[in-house]
């Protein structure tokens, strides 16, 4: 065993790069597994933490609709009938020093709700009797270099408001350390006069174990919510992003993965004279495999060290990617440190392992079989490597016709889009030899042609090494694949979104306040202003606002709409026209593609909406393209919404302006007005849809990030392969050398042929960046996200396909080349 | 101690049949040297390979020590051929990471019989004149060398047959000399079995008995 170990270990000592480059493609592929499970991981724990703190441990919660819940209500159940388990709540978000703070107004003498939140102390009772009065964490206050006590000056809505900073919270634990690190604690009638709330509440928070019983007595109106239904919830509306960030990730370790069966192979191929030597003396075929595999998983823990240490400092730029993009899409979060559970250390280690093991047990499978006799020539290898091309082509064909199974016999499942996938993708690394070789076979003419026995010699050597070519080949076509079908995704995602803005944002100034608040919408008496002013010609109002129930929270918009305006909906079944006249009488509503792709509903289908006294259902009349979130949203008439909901106010407003009006002047004009300014975002049809695309760009900032970890890994990838054919080629090329070619010669040779295999590379990576892409456009974002997207074909990334992994091979094998020309053909011939 | 009867063997490449042993028979006793000679092409590599098991036989029965070595399996093939037979090859074929010692060592340790394995090596170090070279890797000896170490790796089990390919088909007329010396030295002290595919006549002469395999195409 000692000396079975010991040839391994010099041979990685002698070779180092075999070693270095399975490291790094382990390492490089974990880290990004890691990295993505540990930023998922944080945002996860930030996000329950949150909810944690503000629910303030609770069970339940008493929900309103868009105007929360009235505090006479609250007043009723606890005087009236007497509940003492609960506690009113009104919570907003208010902007101290740049940093989101939750300003949580609670009552401290409803009982037990000062505990928990923190110990009891005086600075609680103090909240009821110092001039708003707030209360937070001594570290949120360090950070942001605030002495207590303190006068702070935060923003709300725009609006500017005083705060005493008068005590410090005292968590009892570190979780709820952690859960309060951005909440601002106040009396609730601060909270209520702060957040224009005066008479409401934004929730009543309950502890019960007879919920059953509360709900009996709840009026119209009001629901009962169950707060681990909210967290489910909350944490579902993440799910699809998570698990698409999780899958990109996998991406990575399956090109890592390809780099180690590639140096794996690579190095199996160099010792097969040594194996069928070892198998001559007696070494058993299960010996050598059991030593191929333990000298990868050695390397593969060294990788996974290495991997490890790198995730950890990869996730945290990640966090703050993930942590913008689920700003932008979902919810506010604040993640600013990341935790590093176990578990996503233990899966780690468990896929690097597993990785390896699948990535090696075929060489290792063919090392075992390496026939003790010597006839394990090169030629040998080669034809077996020829042979097995249709069985590979088969088993790519069987792998496809499994993906197409997959994607039709599911409808919705993302893991089986994304298994579907890696299928696809596995069956073209298997076909790749084949596809070499027919483009080779185009090629070589070619090349012959155009440089003559160089060309020649370059065409029939990648054929010859056709065992090591193809994996190098597959491997950076894989990669360059991927980058392919990714920059199609995004840029036919940014198209679509792109045509939805220009048929959607009709209108030419855009005015919606800063924050959208329960009760406050904008002031009518400067929508009036406005809307009289001589450069307008309509103004079209809305209404934004949420409703919970217990199967989760639905985005209502009640928009006061001409029939002119409400073409702007591009509907997916419907014509816009024929459901104008039930759209503004009937309870009837249309409602966002991902919002009926989510709760699987069509056309004609009844939505059952709890409103101010009753449960109402609406009809849905139509579907509609929306891009703007992926949670989906529910959008009628103001006329239908004020029938069900006592709630005047508006939070958005639009203005057609009269012909020849220049809208950026006018958004100028209109921000003079200082009210406007400080409460009102007012942007022009124009910046919104640059602050649209803006917004888009950043959310895909991380898949790009991905995508260029992932060209790394090719790019190593392919050096190695390179590396490792020309260096075993050193002989051959001595040969060439002492009979006359020149170093220039040489040069041309080996780069010729690495270029050739990198054109090959790019041309195979297209077809599958073109399938990859499909399967990206109308499978996983449609089961992800339930948006429907064109594919818009752009040229660019098929261009930037072949550029790429030519330049990608040519950059490789300038190392080898280098090599080469500078080698002693004596030396080499002696040696070799 | 070899019962060789009526093997044939043809390898495959592709499409392509090539075969190469047709119906031959052998019979050698325990501690006899045997050289089998014929021209290039005739099979006597594959005739070595089928004894020590490194291939299968088409068909017909190889029999050492009365163990029907061709009813085994490829594993039964392989544990039977690390304990009782010793191979040394044309090309010197030493393992490159493994220093001079280590390589002789390597068919001891492969057997499990390490108890006294330094001092056995040494032994046989000091016997092919390489005990200062100890620490030396293939690289670095030259092509005699390395069949003298060849040579020591074989015997160092002590095997009851050693098969030689070729063993001073590419050495110089002084290391052919050692190698040949060593061969007979191990038929002394161990009253091995020795089997010699050679073109030498030198090597022939010193056998006990010469068996001549002809081409498929001259007939056997």
């Amino acid at each position: 065993m000692k000396l079975r170990a010991l040839m391994s270990l010099r041979f990685v000592r002698r070779h180092p790069w075999h070693g270095v480059l399975s490291i790094i493609g382990i390492s490089l592929g974990i880290s990004v597994v890691l990295a993505i499970d540990i930023t998922n991981e944080s945002a996860r724990r930030a996000l329950r933490l949150s909810n944690a703190a503000i629910t303030s441990g609770s069970t339940h919660y008493i929900a309103g609709g868009p105007r929360g819940v009235d505090e006479r209500f609250y007043t009723e159940l606890r005087v009236k009938r007497r509940m003492r388990n609960i506690r009113p709540v009104v919570s907003g978000h208010v902007s101290l020093k740049g940093r989101r703070f939750v300003l949580l107004g609670v009552d401290p003498f409803a009982g037990i709700a000062s505990g928990r939140f923190a110990q009891p102390g005086n600075d609680m009772f103090q909240l009821t009797t110092v001039h708003n009065a707030v209360l937070m964490l001594q570290s949120s206050a360090a950070e942001l270099a605030i002495d207590v006590p303190a006068t702070l000056t935060a923003e709300i809505s725009g609006l500017a408001h005083d705060l005493r900073l008068i005590g410090v919270l005292q968590p009892e634990n570190e979780i709820q350390q952690l859960g309060l690190r951005n909440v601002m604690l106040t009396d609730i009638s601060t909270a209520q006069s702060i957040l224009g709330m005066v008479g409401r509440l934004s929730r009543i928070d309950v502890d019960t174990d007879a919920p059953e019983k509360i709900k009996e007595q709840l009026p119209s109106g009001l629901t009962l919510i169950a707060n681990d239904l909210r967290s489910r919830t909350t944490e579902q509306m993440t799910r699809a992003f998570h698990l698409n960030l999780t899958a990109l990730s996998l991406l990575a370790l399956v090109i890592g993965a390809f780099l180690i069966y590639n140096t794996m192979t690579l190095s199996i191929l160099q010792r097969r004279e040594t194996f069928a030597l070892l198998r001559a003396l007696g070494m058993t075929s299960k010996e050598l495999f059991t030593d191929i595999l333990l000298e990868a998983l050695v390397l593969a823990a060294l990788g996974l060290l290495l991997g490890s240490l790198l995730g950890v400092w990869f996730s945290t730029t990640l966090l703050r990617l993930v942590s913008d993009t689920i700003n932008n899409l979902y919810f506010t979060i604040d993640v600013r440190s990341i935790s590093v559970p176990p578990q996503s250390l233990l899966n780690a280690g468990v896929l690097a392992l597993a990785a390896t093991t699948i990535s090696v047990s075929h060489p290792a499978w063919e090392a075992m079989r390496t026939s003790p006799a010597a006839n394990a020539l090169r030629s040998n290898v080669e034809l077996e490597a020829r042979l097995r091309l249709k069985y590979l082509s088969v088993c790519a064909v069987c792998l496809w016709c499994a993906a197409a199974a997959l994607l039709l016999w599911t409808d919705r499942s993302i893991v089986a889009g994304f298994a579907a996938l890696f299928l696809i993708i596995i069956g073209f690394a298997l076909i790749t030899p084949l596809l070499l070789l027919i483009l080779l076979r185009l090629f070589v003419p070619v090349l012959d042609r155009q440089l003559g026995v160089i060309g020649r010699m370059a065409g029939r050597g990648v054929r010859a090494c056709l065992s090591r070519t193809q994996i190098a080949v597959a491997a950076l076509a894989i990669a360059i694949s991927a980058v392919v079908g990714v920059s199609v995704m995004i840029s036919s995602f940014r198209q679509s979104v792109e045509h939805w803005l220009d048929n959607f944002l009709r209108a030419d100034v855009y005015i919606a306040q800063q924050q959208v608040h329960l009760q406050s919408g904008i002031d009518y008496r400067l929508i009036d202003s406005i809307s009289v002013m001589p450069e307008v010609e309509s103004v079209s109002t809305g209404r934004w606002t949420s409703v919970e129930s217990e199967s989760g929270v639905t985005q209502l918009f009640a928009l006061d709409v001409s029939r002119k305006g409400f073409r702007s909906f591009q509907l997916k079944s419907a014509d816009s026209d024929s459901i104008w006249p039930r759209f503004i009488a009937q309870d009837v509503v249309i409602v966002s593609e991902s919002y009926a792709y989510h709760h699987d509903l069509g056309v004609g289908d009844v939505l059952t909406i709890p409103a101010e006294r009753e449960k109402v259902k609406f009809e849905i009349a139509g579907i509609y393209y929306d891009y703007g979130t992926d949670r989906g949203v529910v959008t009628m008439h103001r006329d239908t919404y004020n029938r069900h909901w006592n709630d005047a106010a508006i939070t958005s407003f639009a203005l057609y302006l009269k012909q020849g009006i220049e809208a950026d002047s006018f958004v100028d004009q209109l921000n003079q007005n200082q009210l406007v300014e400080s409460t009102l975002r007012v942007r022009s049809n124009k910046t919104l849809r640059e602050k649209s695309l803006q917004v888009f760009d950043r959310t895909f900032i991380i898949t790009d990030v991905l995508r260029l970890l992932a060209i790394g890994i090719a790019i190593i990838g392919i050096l190695s392969a390179l590396m490792a054919i020309q260096l075993e080629r050193a002989k051959e090329f001595a040969v060439l050398r002492a009979v006359g070619l020149g170093r220039g010669q040489l040069w041309a040779l080996v780069t010729t042929e690495s270029g050739l295999m990198g054109l090959i590379a790019g041309i195979i990576a297209c077809p599958l960046g073109l399938i990859m892409a499909w399967v990206l456009i109308l499978i996983i974002n449609r089961r992800s996200f339930g948006w429907t997207m064109q594919f818009y074909f752009d040229p660019e990334p098929w261009i930037t396909a072949l550029l790429l992994s030519t330049a990608a091979a040519l950059l490789a094998g300038l190392y080898p080349a280098l090599r080469m020309i500078k080698a002693q053909p004596g030396l080499a011939l002696k040696y070799e | 101690m070899i019962a060789v009867k009526e093997i044939n063997k043809t390898y495959r490449q592709g499409s392509v049949t090539r075969p190469v042993l047709s119906l031959v028979s052998l019979q050698v006793e325990k501690g006899e040297f045997v050289a089998i000679q014929g021209p290039s092409g005739s099979g006597k590599s594959t005739l070595l390979n089928l004894i020590a098991g490194l291939d299968a036989v088409d068909s017909g029965s190889i029999e050492i020590n009365g163990c029907l070595m061709s009813g085994f399996n490829e594993q039964q093939r392989t544990l039977f051929r690390r304990r009782h037979i010793g191979f040394v090859f044309q090309f010197f074929s030493l393992i490159p990471t493994l220093t001079v010692a280590e390589n002789i060592a390597l068919s001891l340790e492969l057997n499990h019989l390490t108890a006294g394995m330094n001092a056995r090596v040494e032994e046989l170090l000091d016997n092919i004149g390489l005990l200062e070279r100890r620490s030396s890797f293939p690289d670095q000896l030259s092509g005699g060398e390395q069949q003298r170490v060849a040579v020591a790796r074989a015997i160092v089990h002590k095997p009851a047959l050693v098969l030689a390919d070729e063993p001073t088909g590419n050495l110089d007329i002084e290391n052919e000399a050692i190698v040949l010396r060593l061969l007979a030295e191990l038929k002394q002290q161990y009253s091995s079995t020795l089997l010699v595919a050679t073109h030498s006549d030198d090597v022939a002469a010193r056998a006990d008995r010469v068996l001549q395999l002809y081409g498929l195409a001259e007939g056997r």
